[in-house]
This record gives C-alpha cells, structure tokens and sequence, in this order.
C-alpha cells in the first residue's frame, strides 16, 4: 500500500460507524489497507482479541458478497450489452445484405444492358457492312463508290417517282411516270443510278451473297 | 439456528442445517480473510466438520462460534501457508474431508436476487461512481491505477468507491448473509 494511500486513509473523516466498518471491509478483502491497517483490522477479527466484533466478521462476509454481486451484475450487464448488440448485428448484416444485393442487381442490369448493346451494335455493323447488305455501285462517269442497301433503293424509287410526279403537276405537264406500269418510259427517263439500285436489290432478293459491283 | 448455551454438541442431523443457514456468510468470510476461494471451501469444511465431531461448546450462538472457528481455521491455515508457500493447497486436500453439500436451491435464488438488486443499485450510481466500481471490483485495478488512468487526485477515487460501496450495501439490505 502506497503512503500516499496511507496518507488519505489518515485525513480521511468517517462519516459513520456502520460505514466505515463496511468500507475497511471492503478495503481489507481488496488488499488496499496499509499494514498496520490489516493488523488493526484483523485483530477486530480475532476471536480471542479483546477487540473482537462479530460485526466486523459479518462486515467481511458482507463486503465479500456484495463483491461478488457486483461481478456478477456487471457481468450480467455485459452480456446484456453483448445480446443486444447480436441482436442490432443481424439488422446491420440484413441492411448490408439488401446493400449487397443492390448493387448485385445493378451490376447485373449493367451487364445485361451493355450486352444488349453490343448486339444491337453487331447487328447494326452487321446490317450495314454484311455481305448481303451492301451494294456497290459505280457510276460510269467514274463517280466516287455509293454503298447502297436494297431498302434504299425501294425508298429511291418512290422518292424519285414522287419527285418526278410533283415536278410534272408544277408545270402542268403530264407525269412522265404517270404509271410505274410503263416500262418504256421507265426506259427512257429513269437514270442510270436508280436501275443500279434496283437491279442490286433483285439480285440480293435472289440470294447473292456476295455483294456485286455493278457498273452502268 | 441457535442452541441454549448447556448444550455443547451438535447433534449430526443439525449440521445440514447449521450449513445451510451460515455456510454462505462463512464461505464469504472466510474468503475475505483467505482470498482464496478455494482454501475458503476446504477450510469451511473443516469448520462443519469440528462443528460435527466436538460439538458447539461456546456460550454464545452458533453464528458467532462458527465465525471464531473459521477465523482460527484461516490462521491456523496462514501459518502453515507461510511455512510451507507451495503445499498448502495439497496439505489441506489430503485431509478427510467430509463431501460437500450442495447448495441449496433457495440459496441460489436469493444470489440471483441479490445480483439483480446490485444491478439495479450499480445502474442509480452517478456514472463517474459506476465507472469506479466497475474499474475496481470488476477489472480488479488498484484505486491508484483507477486515479492514474481517470486523471483524478486518489482521495476522489476512494470517496467514490465509499460512497458507492455505501450504497450498494443499503440496496442490499436484508439479502446479505443469507447467500
């Protein structure tokens, strides 16, 4: 025991008879008691001493169990503590689950998005430079190379006809192609480039699987 | 239990009793004096079994005879501890020890009593008291260490750890000595 311990037990002012007996109890089964403390202490515990007390054999017993009561409850209070947080543990784990699982179906969306794209993206390469998609076409005044698909040239057709009509009403003059039914007039006015298309779009209804250049 | 002071033996079929009624307050006693639980158990059963075998002779109650053995019993037990550190535990195991009771159901519920009317008094402590009690009895630190690590003079840790003691004893009231 420290003097400085020594020293506090000295100044220190019981406030009670009852209290005291309680408190140096407590202090002599801790081991915090000065030397000649225990002495005077034990000889209160000494049945054949003239300083004999039961109350301070019962004060023993007393601060022993009071002791171990207070273990035992703030041990009680640990796991207390220790129960609840397992039970808050499983609302954290299930919040990190749903996190978790977020995050597993957005990247799973992600993936399946980025593969849609890609097919799309293929399958648009794919329509625009496969093989039986494309028509080269080289006009004979050495015109640069025009890639034309088949559907293009159904829409050159009609667009061209269209034209035509509209500029015929515009000067009161009867269409040239009053009917697509006129081969002969077909023969006559229709350019060279709407004849290429048409022809690469038979051809590749036909089955061609290379692309042909057709040259006018 | 008590006996009239003319007579000196206790009759074998008491003892159960006697044990039942005191052998917590003399366990605790003896283990406050012993700090060992273990010896406390051993020397405890001595003090039974001289209650058995040469009767209860003082003049007093049986509580206060048994409080006198059990101190005699632990000095008796301190002196062959000095004299022989290492084997003192074997030396008191190897006598013939009458087996032990089993504690009594009642007994234990009044424990658990007490343990939960400690818990309640410890939670209506002022939290800096709490936090002296459970540094000192439950993480058994010294009052100096508590004063070094919590930054306070010593004597405001032991005014604490009193005051708090006081406390907790009132809580208890009637519960001590019957576990």
């Amino acid at each position: 025991m420290s003097d400085a311990f020594a020293q506090f037990e000295m100044n220190d002012q019981p406030e009670s008879g009852e209290e005291t007996l309680g408190w140096l109890a407590f202090r002599y089964i801790s081991g915090e008691m000065a030397d000649h403390e225990v002495a005077a202490f034990e000889a209160r515990l000494d049945a054949e001493s003239e300083l004999f007390e039961q109350a301070a054999c019962e004060a023993v017993a007393r601060a022993v169990q009071l002791k171990d009561a207070i273990v035992a409850a703030v041990r009680l209070n640990s796991s207390t503590d220790c129960v609840e947080q397992t039970a808050v543990a499983p609302q954290v784990s299930s919040s990190t689950n749903l996190t978790q699982r977020r995050d597993l179906v957005a990247r799973r969306i992600s993936l399946l998005a980025s593969a849609v794209v890609v097919v799309a993206a293929g399958w648009l390469l794919t329509a625009s430079f496969g093989p039986e998609s494309t028509v080269k076409v080289v006009d004979r005044s050495d015109s640069p190379v025009v890639s034309v698909q088949p559907d293009v040239a159904g829409e050159l057709v009609r667009f061209w006809v269209s034209s035509s009509t509209e500029l015929a009403l515009a000067a009161d003059e009867p269409p040239v192609l009053s009917s697509a039914y006129l081969p002969d007039a077909l023969s006559t006015d229709v350019p060279d480039w709407l004849f290429a298309a048409v022809q690469s779009r038979e051809e590749s209804a036909a089955g061609l699987s290379d692309p042909e250049v057709l040259e006018n | 239990m008590s006996f009239p002071d003319d007579h000196e033996r206790i009759e074998p079929d008491s003892v159960a009793g006697l044990y039942q009624q005191h052998a917590g307050e003399m366990r605790a006693f003896l283990t406050g004096v012993l700090r060992d639980r273990e010896l406390a158990d051993e020397v405890l059963q001595t003090v039974f079994r001289k209650a058995l075998e040469k009767g209860h002779t003082a003049t007093e109650n049986i509580r206060g005879w048994l409080f006198k053995v059990a101190w005699n019993e632990s000095m008796l037990v301190r002196r062959v501890q000095a004299r022989q550190s290492g084997g003192l535990k074997k030396a008191i195991r190897q006598q013939n020890f009458p087996d032990q009771m089993p504690e009594q159901s009642e007994a234990a519920a009044v424990r658990s009593e007490m343990i939960e009317r400690v818990r309640e008094a410890i939670s209506r402590l002022p939290p800096e008291q709490q936090v002296v009690v459970r540094l000192r009895v439950y993480e058994e630190k010294k009052f100096a260490v508590i004063a070094e690590e919590l930054g306070l003079p010593l004597g405001t840790v032991l005014t604490r750890m009193r005051s708090a003691i006081s406390k907790l004893e009132n809580s208890l009231g009637r519960h001590f000595g019957e576990c």
